[in-house]
C-alpha cells in the first residue's frame, strides 16, 4: 500500500515536470526569441574567435574550453531570465502557486527547460566552432558530450533558482548576473577544465576529479533545492 | 553566543577585553615573534591574514545556521543574524584577499598567482557581495528574509568547494598547519603561539562587532516599524 502511494508520488512527479517543461517550450516555440538569439549569439561568437585566432591557428586546442564555455554560459544567461521572471512578469507566478503541483516539480520542469536551451544551443556552437575554427577532439566523443551535458545541467539547475530568486527583485537585470557569478565557477571551473584536456587528448582517468566535483556539486545543489525550494515559491 | 555579553555590566567590560586581547596579540605579532628565516618580517601579514580567513569562514557558518533557523522557526531574530554576519564575513574576507595578495607578492612574486584556494575564497566574496546586494533590491521585509536565507544555505555551499579545491587541484598554497600524527606543528612554538593569540583576539573582536551589527539592524528595523505605523 505505501509502495503504491510513494509509486504514485513520484509517477505525479514526473508527469507534473514533464507539463511545466511542455508549457515553457511551447511558449518558446511560440515565440521563437530565445531560439533566434541563441543562433545569432552562437555564429557571433565562433566568428570573432575565428577572427581572433585566424585560420588553422596550430593553437587552437588552447583554447577550446574558453571559446566553448562562455557562448553556452550566455545562452544560459537567456534562459535564467525566461524561467521564472518571465512567470512574475505575466502574473502567471499566481497560477503556478495554487496549481496541485509540487514545488521541486515546477523547479524540475524549469530546470529541464534551461537545460534543454542550452543542450540546443551547445549543438549549434560545438558542430559551427569545429568547421570554423578547423579543430577536432582527440579524446572518446562520449566523454566530451559527458563533460557538457553535465556542466550545462549544473547551469541549468543554478540557472532556475537565480531566476526564481530574482523574481522577487527590482533590479532584476542587475540581480541575475550577481547571483549567477558565486554560483556558477563551483561548476564552471571544473567543465572548463574537462574540456580543456579532452581537447588534447586526455582519457577519463585524467578528468575524474572535474567529474567528481561537478557530480558532488549537483548533488549538493539539488539535495539543497528539494529542502529549501518551497520557501522561495510560497510566502 | 551572545550570552558571554548580555548582562549590562559585561557590555561594558567586553570592549575592554577584546581591546587588550587585540593589544597583546599586535605586541606578539610585531614584537615578540621572531623573524622568519627565508620570508624575514614580511612573515607577519600571515598573522592577519590567516585569523581574518577564520573569522570569515565562521560568519558565513553563522549565516548559514541562522538562515536554517530563520526558515524553521520565521523569527526575525535569526534574519538579523544572518545579515550581519554576512557583512562581518564580506569585510573579513576582503581583508583576507587582500593580505593573501600581500603575502604571494613576498613568497611567490605575484599578488593575483589564480591559485584555486584564493579563487575559491575570491568566489566566497562574490557569493556574499551576491547576498548583500540581493538583500537591498527588495523591499518587502518577510520576502527579503525568506529568499536570502535559501541564498545563504546555498551560498554556503562554495565554503567546501574552496577546501576541496585545494585538495583536488594541484595548489601553490601552503596546506593548513595541522599537526602531524606524531603531534609535531611545522612551525616554531613562538609563531604557532602568536598565531593562535592573533586568532583569539581577532574572533572576539569580530564577536563584539556582531552584537553591535545585529543591535544597528534591530533599531533599523524598529524605525522602519514606526514608520509604517505613522503612515497608516
Amino acid at each position: 500500500m505505501d509502495d503504491e502511494v510513494s509509486d504514485n508520488q513520484v509517477t505525479n512527479f514526473f508527469n507534473d515536470a514533464w507539463q511545466i517543461l511542455l508549457k515553457d517550450l511551447r511558449l518558446e516555440l511560440r515565440r521563437k526569441y530565445e531560439i533566434y538569439s541563441i543562433i545569432i549569439l552562437a555564429f557571433i561568437s565562433n566568428l570573432s574567435f575565428g577572427f581572433a585566432l585566424g585560420p588553422s591557428n596550430p593553437n587552437v586546442t588552447d583554447f577550446i574550453s574558453g571559446m566553448l564555455w562562455v557562448p553556452i554560459l550566455f545562452i544560459g544567461m537567456l534562459g535564467f531570465t525566461t524561467g521564472f521572471v518571465r512567470e512574475m512578469d505575466r502574473g502567471s507566478i499566481e497560477g503556478l502557486r495554487v496549481a496541485p503541483i509540487s514545488p521541486q516539480a515546477i523547479l524540475a520542469g524549469k530546470t529541464v527547460y534551461i537545460f534543454l536551451l542550452m543542450c540546443g544551443g551547445a549543438l549549434i556552437i560545438i558542430p559551427s566552432s569545429m568547421a570554423i575554427l578547423n579543430y577536432s577532439f582527440h579524446s572518446n566523443g562520449f566523454l566530451v558530450l559527458l563533460v557538457i551535458a553535465l556542466g550545462i545541467l549544473n547551469i541549468a539547475v543554478i540557472g532556475s533558482i537565480v531566476s526564481a530568486l530574482a523574481m522577487y527583485s527590482q533590479s532584476r537585470a542587475l540581480i541575475i548576473p550577481a547571483l549567477s557569478m558565486p554560483l556558477l565557477p563551483g561548476t564552471i571551473i571544473p567543465s572548463i577544465l574537462a574540456t580543456g584536456k579532452l581537447a588534447v587528448g586526455a582519457d577519463i582517468n585524467s578528468i575524474i576529479p572535474e567529474l567528481q566535483i561537478n557530480i558532488a556539486f549537483l548533488l549538493l545543489m539539488i539535495a539543497t533545492l528539494w529542502i529549501t525550494f518551497e520557501y522561495v515559491l510560497y510566502d | 553566543m551572545f550570552y558571554m555579553i548580555k548582562g549590562e555590566n559585561m557590555k561594558k567590560i567586553y570592549p575592554t577585553i577584546v581591546f587588550v586581547a587585540n593589544l597583546v596579540a599586535l605586541y606578539m605579532i610585531f614584537l615578540w615573534a621572531p623573524p622568519e628565516r627565508t620570508l624575514g618580517d614580511s612573515y607577519r601579514v600571515f598573522f592577519i591574514h590567516t585569523p581574518s580567513a577564520w573569522v570569515s569562514y565562521l560568519a558565513f557558518t553563522i549565516t548559514f545556521v541562522s538562515s536554517i533557523l530563520y526558515l524553521k522557526t520565521r523569527n526575525f531574530k535569526w534574519d538579523f543574524y544572518a545579515s550581519s554576519s554576512a557583512l562581518l564575513g564580506l569585510l573579513f574576507c576582503i581583508i583576507t584577499i587582500i593580505t593573501g595578495a600581500i603575502w604571494a607578492k613576498v613568497a611567490w612574486g605575484l599578488y593575483w598567482n589564480w591559485d584555486p584556494r584564493q579563487t575559491t575564497t575570491l568566489v566566497l566574496l562574490l557569493a556574499y557581495l551576491g547576498y548583500i546586494s540581493f538583500r537591498m533590491a527588495i523591499n518587502d521585509k518577510e520576502q527579503k528574509a525568506r529568499t536570502s536565507s535559501v541564498l545563504g544555505i546555498l551560498a554556503f555551499i562554495s565554503i567546501p568547494l574552496s577546501y576541496l579545491s585545494t585538495i583536488i587541484w594541484a595548489t601553490i598554497h601552503p596546506m593548513p598547519l595541522l599537526p602531524t600524527s606524531k603531534l609535531q606543528i611545522g612551525v616554531v612554538p613562538t609563531i604557532l603561539q602568536t598565531l593562535l593569540t592573533s586568532t583569539f583576539a581577532v574572533t572576539l573582536l569580530f564577536l563584539w562587532m556582531f552584537y553591535i551589527t545585529v543591535d544597528m539592524y534591530r533599531t533599523i528595523d524598529n524605525i522602519e516599524s514606526v514608520k509604517m505605523e505613522n503612515v497608516k
